[in-house]
Parts: C-alpha cells; sequence; structure tokens
C-alpha cells in the first residue's frame, strides 16, 4: 500500500477507529523493519480485499488475530540423520528439490494466499529458518522473516536461491487454480510437506471466509508448534545393535534409455487415475496397488531399456508407519527392489516378485537395518570437519548415488483431507525434481479418490511414459493427463 | 496422447554467470599450464605458482559464490585468507622477510573490517561471531609468538594484538549468552 491515508480513507469514520486501533496493536509484530512494513502492507492489501467483498471490518478483523505475530520462536535446529546429506551434495546446478501441488476450485487470489503464508509459517517454525555452516554439520537457524509468494513462471523443483541469511528453504508459488510448494529436502520430507501445503490451504480458504475445520494433515495454525513436531525422529528411535546392517551404497544398475536432458527436468506429465479402478484390479491381483504400479514400472522399463541386467527401482519408505512420531521434519529411508531384464516378460511373474520382494524388503526388519548404518554412518563422520565432508559426499554423490537406481517410485499415499476442504480441493500432485543419472522419476499421491501419477523426465526420449500410457490404458485406468511443455527440444 | 498443459510457458534463460565461470575456469587452467611449461623449461624459481595463486584469488573474487552463509564479510575474510597465503609464498620463494608485517597490516585490518561489519549489519551480527573469534584467536597466537621470538616482532602485530583482546572482551562481557550460543551451533556435533 502506497499510501496509508488512502487506505484509510476507503472506510467509513467507525471503521477507521476500528482499523487504526488495530493497527497500532499490529506494531508490535516481530519482524525486521523492512519485513514489518511489507507485513503490514500485506494486512492493509487483504483487509481492503474482503472490504471490497462486502465483508463487515469487524467480521474482516475477526479473521486475522494478531497473537500469533507476537511470539518469537529463537530456536535453532540441528540437521537431522537423513537430511544432513542434501546441503553436501549439493552444487551451484543441483540440490534435491520436491514439490507439491493442491488444486482449488477456483484461481488463486494472491494477497490472500499471501496473508495465508504470513499465518501459516509462524505455525512451522521450521520452515522459516535458513541453513548456515557449523564446524561438523550445517545447522537451521529460526529467521524472522515475511516469505513472499510468487506467480509461478519457472520450471518446477527449479534451485532455490539459501544462500543468504535471509533466505528459506522452500518457496510458494501460484498458478491459475494451483497452490504449490517446493522444498529443499533438508527441511522436511514429503509427509511434512504435505502437512504444510495441507495447513496452508485450509488457511488460505479460512482466510476466504469458508468454515474450515482441521485434521492430521490440516493444522490449525493458530496454534503454538510443539517440539515433538520438530524432532530428529531418528534419535528417538532404539534399533537393536544387532541386526543386519543394510548397504547404503548399491552397484551401478541399468538405466532407460535416452540422453539426459541439461534442462532438469525437461517435462512433468501427471496422469490422473481412477482409485476405485485401480484398486479393483490390484485387489483380483492380490497386491497392493503400490505393488501393482511397481510391476507396472518394471513393465514398461524392461520395454524401454535396451541393455540386459538387473533393473531396479528405489523405493523411499515412510518410518513413520513403523514408528508412532509424528514429526514433519525428514523421516523416511529407501530400499531398492530389483529384477532382472530376462524375467520381465510376464506380468504375473512380475507381480510375484515385487509382492515378494516389497514384503521382504521393505519390512520394518530390514528398513530398522538401514535406518542403523545411516545413524552409524552420521555418527562416525560426525567427527570429521565440514570442509572435509563436503567435497568427499560431493564427490561419493555424484558418482555413486543414483546411478544404483534405475528410477525412483515414491508413494506419498491417500491424503485424507478435512471434511471443509473436500469440496474446495479437486486433486493434487507430487513431484520429484531433481536426479543426476535418472531419466525418469515417479511420484504418487492420492487425494479425493484420484491417484496422480507424476513423472518427471531428464530425457527428451519419450518411450517411457508412451510406453506407459498405453499399459494404463490397456487396463482403462486414465481420467486425463495434463502436464508441462517440454523444456527442451531434441531430434 | 495428448497432455493438457498445466503449467506456465518459461523463458528460457541462459545462466550466464555461469557460463563465462566456465570459460574463464578454462582460460586459468590453459594459462597456468604455459607458464608452468615455460617456467620449467627456463628453469628458476617456481614463480608460476605466482599466477596460480593470483588466479585463484581473481577466482574466488568474482565468481565463487558460497552455497550457503554467503554474506559479504565471510567473502571478504576468504579472500583475505588467500592474500595472506600468497604473500607468505611469494616472501618464502624470494627468500626474503616483508609478509610478516604485510600479512599482520592485513589480519588487524581484517579484524577491523568485522568489528565495523558486526555493528552496520546488526540483524545478522550473530553469524559473524565465530568468525570474529577465529580472528581474535589467531592474532593472540601470532603475538604471543612474536614475544616468544618464534616470529618477528612488529608495530602491526602489537595493534591486531591489542585488537583482538578488545575483541574478546566485547564477546564475553557484553555478547556472552549469544556468542555461547553460537559456538554451540558452529561446534555441535548432533
Amino acid at each position: 500500500m502506497d499510501n496509508v491515508s488512502d487506505f484509510y480513507n476507503n472506510f467509513n469514520k467507525n471503521d477507521q477507529k476500528i482499523i487504526i486501533n488495530y493497527f497500532n496493536n499490529l506494531k508490535d509484530i516481530k519482524y525486521s523493519k523492512k519485513d514489518k512494513i511489507q507485513v503490514i502492507n500485506d494486512f492493509m492489501k487483504y483487509i481492503l480485499f474482503c472490504y471490497d467483498m462486502k465483508m463487515k471490518v469487524s467480521n474482516i478483523l475477526k479473521l486475522i488475530p494478531i497473537e500469533v505475530f507476537k511470539k518469537d520462536e529463537s530456536k535453532w535446529y540441528s540437521l537431522d540423520t537423513s537430511s544432513k546429506i542434501y546441503p553436501l551434495s549439493m552444487n551451484e546446478e543441483w540440490m534435491s528439490v520436491f514439490r507439491l501441488s493442491l488444486y482449488l476450485n477456483d484461481d488463486i487470489n494472491e494477497i490472500v494466499l499471501q496473508m495465508a503464508l504470513n499465518y501459516t509459517i509462524r505455525r512451522f517454525p521450521l520452515f522459516s529458518t535458513s541453513i548456515h555452516k557449523g564446524f561438523f554439520w550445517n545447522y537451521l537457524d529460526y529467521q524472522n522473516i515475511r516469505i513472499k509468494v510468487y506467480k509461478e513462471d519457472n520450471i518446477p523443483c527449479s534451485r532455490l536461491n539459501i544462500s543468504k541469511v535471509n533466505k528459506s528453504a522452500f518457496r510458494v508459488i501460484y498458478y491459475k487454480n494451483r497452490i504449490s510448494c517446493e522444498y529443499f529436502h533438508l527441511i522436511c520430507d514429503a509427509h511434512g510437506g504435505m502437512i504444510f501445503l495441507t495447513s496452508l490451504v485450509n488457511e488460505y480458504l479460512r482466510l476466504l471466509g469458508k468454515k474450515v475445520n482441521y485434521n492430521e494433515y490440516a493444522w490449525n495454525t493458530l496454534l503454538k508448534s510443539s517440539n515433538f513436531e520438530n524432532e530428529d525422529a531418528f534419535l528417538k528411535t532404539s534399533i537393536d545393535k544387532n541386526i543386519k546392517k543394510i548397504s547404503l551404497i548399491d552397484k551401478r544398475t541399468l538405466q532407460i534409455d535416452g540422453r539426459l536432458s541439461s534442462i532438469k527436468p525437461c517435462q512433468v506429465i501427471h496422469f490422473d487415475i481412477d482409485l476405485d479402478k485401480i484398486h479393483v484390479i490390484a485387489h483380483k491381483k492380490n497386491v497392493t496397488i503400490n505393488q501393482l504400479i511397481l510391476s507396472y514400472l518394471f513393465m514398461v522399463i524392461g520395454i524401454c531399456t535396451s541393455k540386459n541386467g538387473n533393473i531396479k527401482i528405489q523405493v523411499p519408505v515412510d518410518m513413520r508407519k513403523y514408528y508412532k512420531i509424528n514429526t514433519i521434519r525428514n523421516f523416511s529411508l529407501y530400499n531398492t527392489i530389483s529384477i532382472n531384464k530376462k524375467n520381465l516378460n510376464n506380468i504375473d511373474n512380475i507381480l510375484k516378485e515385487v509382492r515378494q520382494q516389497s514384503n521382504e524388503k521393505l519390512s520394518k526388519e530390514v528398513m530398522d537395518g538401514v535406518m542403523l548404518n545411516a545413524k552409524n554412518l552420521v555418527h562416525y563422520l560426525s567427527f570429521i570437519p565440514l570442509f572435509i565432508k563436503k567435497p568427499l559426499a560431493n564427490f561419493i554423490f555424484k558418482y555413486f548415488s543414483d546411478k544404483s537406481s534405475t528410477i525412483v517410485v515414491s508413494n506419498l499415499g491417500n491424503i485424507i483431507l478435512p471434511n471443509s476442504m473436500k469440496s474446495s480441493v479437486t486433486s493434487g500432485d507430487f513431484v520429484l525434481g531433481t536426479n543426476l543419472s535418472n531419466r525418469v522419476l515417479v511420484s504418487i499421491i492420492t487425494i479425493n479418490k484420484v491417484l496422480t501419477l507424476s513423472i518427471s523426465k531428464f530425457t527428451t526420449n519419450k518411450s517411457f511414459e508412451n510406453n506407459l500410457y498405453n499399459l494404463l490404458k490397456k487396463e482403462n485406468l486414465i481420467i486425463n493427463i495434463k502436464g508441462s511443455e517440454e523444456y527442451e527440444y531434441r531430434k | 496422447m495428448n497432455i493438457e498443459n498445466n503449467y506456465p510457458s518459461i523463458n528460457k534463460k541462459i545462466n550466464y554467470f555461469l557460463l563465462i565461470k566456465k570459460v574463464v575456469g578454462i582460460i586459468f587452467i590453459i594459462s597456468f599450464i604455459c607458464c608452468l611449461i615455460v617456467n620449467l623449461s627456463l628453469g628458476g624459481s617456481l614463480w608460476c605458482f605466482y599466477v596460480l595463486f593470483g588466479e585463484v584469488i581473481l577466482y574466488f573474487i568474482f565468481f565463487k559464490r558460497f552455497l550457503v552463509d554467503n554474506i559479504m564479510i565471510y567473502r571478504v575474510c576468504f579472500i583475505f585468507l588467500l592474500i595472506i597465503i600468497y604473500f607468505y609464498y611469494i616472501d618464502l620463494i624470494n627468500n626474503t622477510n616483508w609478509s610478516f608485517l604485510v600479512n599482520d597490516i592485513l589480519i588487524y585490518i581484517l579484524l577491523l573490517l568485522q568489528i565495523i561489519s558486526f555493528f552496520i549489519n546488526y540483524n545478522y551480527h550473530k553469524y559473524m561471531i565465530v568468525m570474529m573469534l577465529f580472528s581474535s584467536l589467531c592474532s593472540i597466537i601470532i603475538g604471543i609468538l612474536s614475544i616468544l621470538r618464534v616470529l618477528p616482532f612488529n608495530w602491526a602485530i602489537i595493534v591486531s594484538f591489542s585488537l583482538a583482546i578488545i575483541v574478546l572482551v566485547m564477546l564475553f562481557v557484553f555478547y556472552h549468552k549469544l556468542t555461547i550460543l553460537e559456538l554451540k551451533k558452529y561446534f555441535s556435533l548432533k
């Protein structure tokens, strides 16, 4: 708002008094001088927006309580066990970013979204942090900053600038009826990211004057954060030290045909799939939906790979299903399911193999072994200074990391929205955006009975999506296909 | 397969900074190799490393961006450190003795810059505490070594030693809570 007196002139004298009193209270909010001016501006714009919608001033001010802005969370967080690798492995062109989106019925209003973010960020202090160097590890330090929402104008999951003190490790963007959050994996995993996004969208709806309710995914942003949600869950779990350890680095494996693109990802494609139909097929075949999709993907990869050898799919596992810890930070690990290409000729054999390996390799006992190994590795590396660890980790990550898997398939599962959101939110998507050697990354999310399977492409070769489309079409599963333009063309 | 486009069209931007950085990097490598060949064929002192060090310093001034904590004063400190090593190396090769005085002057200028920056960037001053502690400790160690006659003694050492004591007193008396918290964060093993 350029002129404050212009703002007040919009209201009658009675309303002016109420608003002046409100803004006098707002002066105490804890922000830096520059951010404070912008936040007060956000409040003015929001009040004017609601006033134009014929809402009463007293009702508008009830929607935007000031109290949440007065608390100051001067906290710092050490990185959790699984996120310690991310700042070590990033470089000027690459960092691990994923993206979550929710689609609403109507186009997004930037003023309301900015206000919703101002409120939501107070509830999730972990997201209002910036990353810093320590002597042994990086750490996150709380910053009382205003995070700006942007209209989407870049490639999905593009690099975040976290180099400055006042830069957070995520961004909120909107485009038409979609609200997206792109997170550096360092602060949260997809589960934590989804809680943040759902809470943000719920807050957006509340600020639009809709009645909202809360659940395990949509948290009340007017409440205070609690310590348990920001804790390092890996430190809270105790594992039998005699359990069999599982190696974190595997041998190199086959990759899908096609040259790696220079723009990453070079295209994003979303297949919307009918949940009920795929559930019926999975039930018939006596497998879970995840196992069924993995089997389809093995089949497609078999067609898209000209060389012979083992095909490995890396599957991230949300450890919350084994441990009742409700942290929003990283608490997922991964394991791989592997089938030799010569055994990919029959879907029933693939299903049998995937079911057997899923039950074995993704079991609690095996994942505990992976976790024990990760914890031990971090423990041994703790005493090495960061300036030695960083180039070493960078090298190991560059030459070994994702070369040991053909693709990554991450299934976030069925997101249960609160009833108040169900009518406003139509669907969602989940995009894994960054990678070094894999040609394709697959991510799955289910919202409102629509399973969205997203492909992030890192090659201009179209065989993967074409073969997957043919397979899904044959089973009559596809509702519709959305996606981005091709950011890189190659004949 | 028809894909409904639900993403904005992107204006593809070329990252000129990365491009120039790569080109300059290649020019630097080639020029160093040329100097190395000439130096080895003519013999004498290893002056080709003057070129290398000079290139490294230029690269850090213009092209190196820290991915984390990219604060101006951090970069300045890092460049000062490189210059100090550079001067010491030149001194060592030529068998002269001027770098002690120059480096001591650089160290106290650095300390002065850090103190000024600490008060100017008050919002971010806590991120300078550990760096100021390191510089002060470094000055104090050099001062003690000079008093013990291990290093040559000069007026710049007295100035930087005194400044270092002032910095330590300031941090541990007036900002002790913040200093201890910052040290805890910096040296955390978790």
